[in-house]
């Protein structure tokens, strides 16, 4: 059976100890489909985000990708180990390096694991 | 909490817990048994402790009050000959202890002393001993302690006046106020707790003060303390005293805060501020500026620093009866040591605090700061009272080798001690860092797959350069200047130019104290050079 891409399921969406979306379930079936999330001010949309992102905890449901479990009560994998990316709202960017110091952050995550997958085809 | 338990969670209970144990071991202190020297002293002296000690801090707070704030509102609100110069020149009386003052100002005004020679040099041979003014006593531990200390005020005075608004000036000009009534309706006030916090540093100061006021024998509750212990041998009583002295100082912080009430003194920062304009004096208003500020300045740093140049220069055989190079190797040794430790673990607490979001670390945290406010002195005998019964009733009982000489008289033990003392300052010091990197830039790191770790190391630490180097100034500032800590804790036979300068002083032979009150003061304005540039910022 073919897993979806993103698969979230029966969560309680938390931030600061209020709970912002109650048992939600949501899938993105494809790899590169895109979803649009809609709401009104406040309503969770930030706290999803970021959940799926690893910045908050769940206390109830699941959160998997590409079958892998993420996100669960018992489980959560640090964000810098899931490989998904979030554009802040606020300014994020590291105030004293260079413009290109902030842009090659990213990079140098991907060209170690370039090279961890080089080394390990060899 | 558990669930949330990591090696930085941790470690900041730990800083934190560390510095709490002497904080405590004086409250838990107070209820042990004492000697027959208490009823003594309950009878006798206790009034008189109590008694200066109020004296003191009342006229030194009234003093430092007139000359901080006013100096500020100049230097802050005019243009006048030398007023960019005196704006800084203003904060080197940090780089003069009170101890070292209250020698300056005696080797001055004594018989016989600096005055006298000035006097017979000009006119001639005289009796003009009984004509000189005597500052010491009381009023010599007042002058001492506020011409040393009113930089506080000066200082937080000042970034609060920096940061008022044109339109309060104006505003006060549109109800037509004079520049009086402006000053103390509009400006003042609003600049209250500004003035209230720097005043609260000088209660500090005054209320730990043993230099000076053990060089002009006043008893204060500081000084009792201080021959509880060393006199009486009376550790128990010495925390006992020591508890008043906390109450008293605790008393001082919640008035503070009643006092305040709910009012608000911050200035919208979006659209009502207008930069204000520097007004430019001229004719007598002019001089009486410049001329305030210069006596200030020439009282509080020119006159200290050139009576002990004149005493080295007049006796120049002291410079050879101590050893500088290796005073020198040993407050640089104290000063490395210390400064490091505070930093690193403070930067740990911090990292801590600020991951772990832990409500019990938050406390402890905030508590644990508080070290600063507790007199030398006291964490001195907190500290010994403690490692006394923790040998006696853990290690002893375990059956291990006594430790009270791994810590007592011994380098890690000042430096412990250093640390409980002045960990506020290296932990308020690196917060004021943090706050400048928003939380989203610790969470794009991870997105980019750093590590908690890597987060420090490689984004908070090379951001926090600055701070760290500030705070690295400011404790070796005040370490170099520390007295009784170092006077209690340190190991036989090491000595620092503080420790010299009172051993010489407290023997009488204020010419020999001299030489290393001297090298003291020009340290500490190398390092006070090296710091005015953040404690002054306008922006």
């Amino acid at each position: 059976m073919k897993n979806n891409f993103l698969e979230i399921k029966g969560v309680d969406f938390t931030i600061g100890g209020k709970t912002k979306v109650e048992n939600a379930s949501f899938v993105i079936e494809n790899e590169g489909e895109t979803l649009c999330i809609l709401g009104p001010s406040g309503i969770g949309k930030t706290t999803i985000l970021r959940t799926i992102a690893g910045l908050e905890k769940i206390e109830k449901g699941t959160i998997n990708l590409n079958g892998k479990l993420l996100s669960s009560k018992d489980q959560n994998i640090e964000p810098e180990n899931r490989n998904i990316s979030l554009a802040f709202q606020d300014n994020s960017l590291f105030p004293h390096y260079t413009v290109e110091k902030n842009i090659l952050l990213g990079a140098e995550r991907n060209k170690e694991k370039t090279k961890k997958k080089l080394l390990l085809k060899k | 909490m558990f669930k949330n338990l990591n090696v930085w969670l941790l470690a900041s209970l730990l800083v934190s817990i560390g510095v709490l144990i002497p904080i405590f071991t004086v409250f838990f202190s107070f209820f042990e048994d004492t000697s027959s020297y208490y009823q003594i002293l309950k009878d006798t002296f206790l009034f008189e402790y109590i008694f200066n000690s109020v004296t003191l801090l009342i006229s030194v707070l009234i003093l430092t009050f007139l000359i901080g704030v006013t100096s500020a509102y100049l230097v802050s609100f005019y243009k006048f000959p030398l007023s960019d110069f005196f704006k800084w020149a203003l904060i080197l009386s940090f780089a003069v202890p009170p101890y070292i003052y209250a020698y300056s100002l005696t080797a001055f005004f004594e018989n016989y002393g600096t005055a006298f020679t000035i006097l017979t040099n000009l006119f001639g041979e005289g009796e003009y001993n009984r004509n000189i003014p005597k500052f010491d006593g009381l009023f010599g531990a007042v002058l001492s302690l506020s011409f040393s200390l009113y930089a506080y005020v000066y200082i937080l005075s000042r970034a609060s006046f920096l940061y008022q608004s044109q339109n309060l000036i104006d505003l006060g000009r549109n109800l037509g106020f004079s520049k009086f009534k402006s000053f103390h309706t509009l400006i003042l006030p609003a600049a209250r707790p500004a003035i209230v916090a720097g005043l609260s540093l000088v209660a500090m100061e005054t209320l730990a003060e043993f230099g000076a006021v053990d060089f002009f024998s006043i008893n204060t509750l500081t000084t009792g303390i201080y021959n509880s212990w060393i006199a009486f041998d009376d550790l128990a009583f010495s925390n006992r005293l020591s508890f008043f002295l906390l109450i008293f100082i605790f008393a001082c912080f919640i008035i503070e805060n009643f006092s305040r009430k709910k009012a608000k003194y911050h200035f919208n920062s979006r659209g009502g501020f207008k930069q204000k304009e520097k007004i430019t004096l001229s004719g007598n208003r002019s001089f009486f500026a410049f001329t305030f500020c210069f006596i200030i300045f020439f009282l509080s740093f020119l006159f200290p620093l050139s009576q002990m140049l004149y005493w080295t220069i007049k006796f120049p055989e002291n410079l050879f009866d101590i050893n500088i190079i290796s005073l020198t190797l040993n407050t640089i040794y104290l000063v490395t040591l210390s400064s490091l430790t505070l930093i690193l673990l403070s930067l740990v607490s911090n990292y801590g605090n600020r991951v772990s979001k832990s409500k019990i670390l938050n406390f402890l945290s905030t508590i644990s700061i508080s070290g600063y406010a507790i007199p030398g002195i006291i964490l001195a005998v907190a500290f010994i009272t403690f490692i006394a019964w923790f040998d006696e009733n853990i290690v002893k009982t375990l059956g291990f080798l006594s430790i009270k000489k791994v810590f007592i008289g011994s380098v890690l033990g000042l430096v412990l001690v250093y640390f409980v003392r002045f960990y506020s300052l290296a932990f308020n010091g690196i917060k004021s860092g943090y706050e400048k990197i928003n939380i989203s830039v610790d969470e794009s790191s991870y997105l980019l797959g750093y590590s908690k770790q890597k987060t420090f190391l490689n984004i908070h630490v090379p951001f926090l350069r600055n701070s760290l180097l500030f705070v690295f100034i400011l404790i070796s500032l005040e370490i170099i200047r520390e007295l009784p800590i170092t006077l209690i804790l340190r190991p036989f036979n090491f000595e620092t130019f503080a420790t010299t300068a009172y051993i010489s002083a407290s023997e009488d032979l204020l010419e020999a104290a001299a030489v290393p009150s001297l090298f003291l003061i020009l340290i500490a304005t190398v390092f006070i050079m090296f710091t005015s540039k953040y404690i002054l910022r306008e922006k």
